[in-house]
């Protein structure tokens, strides 16, 4: 393989990576073998010793992909990480991306929870409230009549479910946080683990 | 040898190196690649990751010839990470050696 080979292949299997990061991920290749040759040796040797570039791609991929799930952390780029650190090959998808989505439609219902206990907390309220205020109107077109004390009595009992549907929301907030770091966390663990070079020939 | 180098080992060993002076990358792969047998390209993804979790900074640097090295150091985070790591890889280490004494007088 040829430097311009090297930096081709590399070039095309970073996958969806700013343009900046690419261009600086391969000035360090192209410094690295000038200087290699600088110093004497010659360029099949420095390209071979630099190892498969879809390997390194690979890493940097899976790299890229950690980090931008961590700064902006959504499921869809959680979901990109997982798919881009797979490709490493410590883990396999079709085992982590089934118990993925469990967690995550847990974590739909975690919110789903407290968001239909506010809204119906809500609605309660809106229906005591307008009945105390146009008790007429509402018995004219709904053929219900309210007394106070039901109201009152409903609308103490909706503010203690909008209270609980806060509090399990900010619950379910601080669960998928800690969630996400933790599914991050694994990713970054795999990073870490690194083959040696003899392993890597056998691809 | 075919065990996996794992989790830290190649991060220590560059955090390590650059606790004594600022390297660039060729310096700090060749360095590297003359004790472990790794492919010396999966050392600048490494780099990068070390630099994103702000464990070094880079700068650039003329050179006499060719182009100008991108020079590695080592930050306050880095230090501290650095300590760490030698940390849990002697806390490993002298487990695995108790494991090869015990080994010995069962022989």
């Amino acid at each position: 393989m040829t430097k311009k080979e090297f930096l081709e292949s590399l070039r095309n299997q970073l996958k969806n990576i700013p343009k900046e990061e690419i261009e600086e991920i391969l000035q360090d290749y192209r410094d690295h073998i000038t200087i290699g040759m600088e110093n004497g040796r010659n360029e099949e040797e420095l390209i071979k010793s630099l190892g498969d570039p879809k390997e390194i791609a690979k890493q940097l991929n899976a790299n890229y992909h950690i980090k931008n799930a961590e700064t902006k952390t959504s499921a869809s780029n959680i979901i990109r990480a997982l798919y881009a650190t797979a490709g490493l090959g410590f883990f396999n998808l079709i085992f982590v991306l089934p118990l993925f989505f469990i967690i995550l439609a847990l974590l739909f219902v975690l919110f789903a929870v407290p968001v239909s206990l506010i809204f119906a907390g809500i609605v309660v309220i809106i229906v005591c409230v307008s009945n105390f205020l146009a008790p007429d109107y509402f018995f004219k077109n709904f053929d219900v009549a309210i007394s106070t004390p039901e109201a009152v009595g409903a609308s103490l009992i909706s503010i203690g479910l909008v209270s609980m549907g806060l509090l399990i929301l900010i619950a379910a907030y601080y669960a998928s946080k800690a969630i996400s770091k933790l599914v991050l966390r694994y990713l970054k663990f795999n990073l870490n683990i690194m083959q040696n070079k003899e392993e890597k020939y056998e691809h | 040898m075919d065990v996996q180098l794992k989790k830290g080992v190649l991060e220590l060993c560059v955090l390590k190196l650059l606790e004594k002076r600022d390297w660039y990358g060729y310096e700090l792969v060749t360095e590297i690649s003359k004790n472990i047998a790794i492919s010396e390209g999966t050392i600048y993804p490494l780099l990068k990751r070390v630099k994103d979790e702000e464990y070094v900074t880079t700068y650039l640097k003329e050179s006499k010839e060719g182009p100008p090295r991108k020079y590695y150091n080592l930050t306050d985070k880095g230090k501290r990470m650095s300590l760490e790591l030698t940390k849990e890889w002697e806390d490993f280490a002298k487990k695995v050696n108790m494991l090869l004494n015990n080994g010995e007088k069962y022989d």
